[in-house]
């Protein structure tokens, strides 16, 4: 295989980089990133990774990275591939192991001064209230007809269930479900490992936050959403937790035989992919779909314990206090979404891996209540770093099929990360910050320190300037916990 | 895939328990909420379900659910209970390798294997390497390597026995699905394993015979969750002195 140092870029501007379609590759492969990240890029093996993506039959356009690019499994993180229904083909690779891992926020009513004397006693009761951290056990039992509903109807069980409000179904990506789900085609191995971890938060860069809106950068779209300075806000970071991870497994286990026996020639054995239109290419889909609604039920739920965390703390009413949702996304799916390619609309199957949707006003698939703003991005930085809000563009649906960064995306190896953390203790560095941590592993503590990611500044910062969606608030955490 | 299995119970129990037999009225897998309440043992009926108004239940702490019905099974003679040295999480990741001869010491009962492993720096992941004198050997520090990054194996008791066996294209593959196969067996069957023995190895199958219990999240500790294992990097040679792999792990 062709090493980094074979790879030729050519700058497009000071935000994209090109990789020439070369060899076998259908398309182009593009890169945002500046200059100073380029340098680092360079370095890791993901641009070889855009490459072999551009090697995918159906591919149409670009193979695509957003600039918190960093190695995954066959696709990088950060990737996003766009691949035509008709004869294209789909790939776990370009979805991840964590389906649907995503993000929410919700706002209060309540300042800074209201919750920073309290958020000791704020942060225990979230930890105490949502299970976190490996082997950490669901609260929920459900009997196998509950399951399948929740795994076709996603949020919508929830909230049917009193785990949260009818409105909050209006503030999440494409209602809170996917629809298409079919849990008869899940193995039983995912469902066992699913079982014990609906409504748990889950580890590594798992998280729940609480902070508050230190910046406004678009302060007409800030009011319509309800953001204003100091405002205390809540961010949930969590994913499809052991449900996805074995439905990946188990997808890749059968397209890797797959691929080879339809004859496809690729580059890495990790792009294992099969026919959209043919039966393994559905079967994946529905069993994906099943995941992708696990994991909006999992963040309503978790939402939810957020809100009586709060009601008990602060002795009102959810209501009272504010806590609504503003928006919910997912970074690691696959939908068909129509799009314009070669100036003609057809219908794609859009692999977004570490990516998140940014689409603009007026399209249909933002929901009503954004209908005029354009889609709420947001962007959590990781344990103890800042998290951005950003609305999503026309620039980005025309280049990038509607989509944006999802994060920092990792620069140190956890080993790195723990030699660096010897002697130091995180948790009290981030408390002399101002943030209140409680993590259920001390290890978990150490590896995710802030240094070993990128600066989601920086990655933002190319974003906005490439144009593909616009900077409308920052958010600085106060209390955090971490599995 | 040949599956026997002695289901155990995590806890130390005084004296000899009756032989029960396995398995419980109705018969096939037990799922939550499936086919009644919890089954009692004494009676040999299941009790009644509370009366359900509809959704899920939610429990106050924990998931206890339902227990398993315990079965004795003979403590394997040469399993022998180490003393709980509780590592401190800084150094979860590092690990003293033994010499093969040292794990197959007879006289006093062979001390539970420590598995020989070291990490492997990745960005995003975690890798392995692992190296043994012979194939099986390398198989099964590979398997221990991965409950020693899921867990402290020094607090786990060899009371269950568990054999199966697995088939894949090729001795690579055979690795991947062997490493697949111990994972599901943790994160779903909830069982973690302190001691392997690899009873037959070729190119393409292996069979085994798996010591451990079933986890207690009282009594376990939890590090890593490992969500899955890739082919990437993926390597299994000879090396100077027996076998060297190279495993990368999704996290």
């Amino acid at each position: 295989m062709p090493g980094d140092t074979d790879i030729k870029f050519e700058k497009l501007d000071d935000c994209r980089w090109m990789i020439p379609k070369t060899g076998r590759m259908r398309v182009p492969g593009i890169i945002y990133a500046d200059e100073k990240m380029m340098v680092h890029i360079r370095v890791d093996k993901s641009p070889q990774q855009v490459v072999n993506v551009a090697h995918l039959p159906g591919i149409v356009k670009y193979s695509l990275a957003m600039p918190d690019i960093h190695w995954g499994y066959g696709f990088p993180i950060g990737g996003v591939a766009a691949t035509e229904t008709d004869g294209g083909v789909i790939s776990p690779g370009g979805v991840g192991y964590d389906i649907n891992c995503g993000c929410r926020l919700m706002t209060t009513t309540l300042g800074l001064d209201e919750v920073r004397p309290r958020i000791k006693e704020l942060i225990s009761g979230l930890f105490r209230k949502i299970p976190s951290g490996v082997g950490s056990r669901s609260k929920l039992k459900l009997s196998r007809v509950e399951e399948r509903k929740m795994l076709q109807t996603g949020a919508r069980w929830a909230i049917e269930n009193g785990y949260g409000r009818q409105e909050d179904l209006g503030a999440t990506e494409e209602g809170g479900f996917m629809p298409g789900a079919d849990p008869e085609v899940v193995s039983q191995r995912a469902y066992e490992r699913g079982k014990d971890q609906l409504g748990t938060l889950g580890s590594g860069n798992h998280f729940l936050e609480v902070g508050y809106v230190d910046e406004i950068y678009l302060p007409d779209i800030a009011d319509r959403w309800g953001l204003s300075v100091n405002q205390v806000t809540v961010i949930i970071h969590s994913g499809s937790r052991g449900f996805g991870y074995q439905i990946c497994d188990d997808s890749l286990d059968v397209m890797t035989r797959e691929y080879v026996r339809l004859g496809i020639e690729l580059p890495d054995k990790q792009l294992a992919c099969a026919y959209i239109n043919s039966p393994v290419g559905k079967q994946y889909l529905g069993a994906m779909a099943c995941a992708v609604n696990y994991a909006y039920t999992n963040r309503q739920v978790l939402m939810h314990w957020t809100r009586e965390t709060f009601e008990q703390v602060f002795k009102k009413s959810a209501e009272e206090l504010g806590l609504d949702l503003i928006y919910d996304l997912g970074h690691n799916v696959a939908r068909r979404e129509k799009h314009m390619v070669d100036g003609k609309e057809i219908e794609v199957c859009v692999h977004r891996k570490g990516a998140a949707r940014a689409f603009p006003p007026g399209h249909d698939r933002v929901p009503e209540k954004y209908r005029d703003t354009g889609q709420p991005v947001l962007i959590p930085g990781d344990m103890g770093t800042h998290s951005f809000l950003l609305v999503g563009t026309q620039k980005a649906l025309e280049d990038t099929f509607g989509s944006t960064c999802h994060g920092a995306g990792r620069m140190m190896s956890r080993k790195q990360a723990m030699r660096t953390a010897q002697g130091r203790s995180v948790a009290k560095e981030l408390e002399q910050k101002g943030i209140f941590v409680l993590s259920a592993s001390l290890a978990t503590l150490a590896e995710e320190m802030p240094e070993a990611y990128k600066n989601v500044a920086d990655v933002v910062g190319v974003v906005d300037k490439a144009g593909i969606s616009k900077k409308v608030a920052r958010f600085t955490p106060i209390g955090v916990i971490k599995g | 895939m040949k599956k026997s299995r002695d289901s155990g119970s995590g806890r130390r129990r005084e004296g000899p328990r009756p032989h029960k037999r396995p398995g419980r009225p109705g018969g096939g897998s037990w799922q939550p909420g499936g086919r009644g309440g919890p089954w009692n043992p004494k009676s040999g009926h299941r009790l009644p379900l509370p009366k359900k108004t509809g959704g899920p239940i939610e429990t106050k702490k924990g998931a206890k659910g339902y227990r398993r019905p315990t079965v004795k099974v003979p403590f394997p003679e040469d399993a022998v209970e180490r003393d709980i040295d509780a590592r401190d999480a800084a150094s979860a990741h590092d690990s003293t390798p033994l010499s093969a001869n040292e794990r197959n010491m007879n006289g006093g009962g062979a001390a539970l294997p420590r598995p020989q492993y070291e990490t492997l720096d990745h960005t995003a992941d975690l890798g392995i390497r692992v190296t043994a004198g012979t194939r099986e050997e390398l198989f099964e520090n590979a398997g221990l390597a991965l409950f020693d990054l899921l867990t402290d194996l020094s607090r786990v008791r060899a009371t269950t026995r568990f054999a199966f066996s697995l088939k894949a294209e090729n001795l690579e593959a055979l690795l991947v699905q062997w490493l697949r196969e111990l994972l599901y067996l943790f994160f779903g069957k909830k069982m973690v394993f302190c001691r392997l023995e690899i009873a037959e190895l070729t190119e393409d199958s292996l069979s085994v015979t798996c010591w451990g219990e079933r986890v207690d999240p009282e009594r376990h500790v939890f590090r890593t969750e490992i969500k899955a294992v890739t082919y990437h990097g993926l390597r299994v040679a000879r090396a100077e002195q027996g076998w060297t792999a190279d495993v990368i792990f999704d996290i």
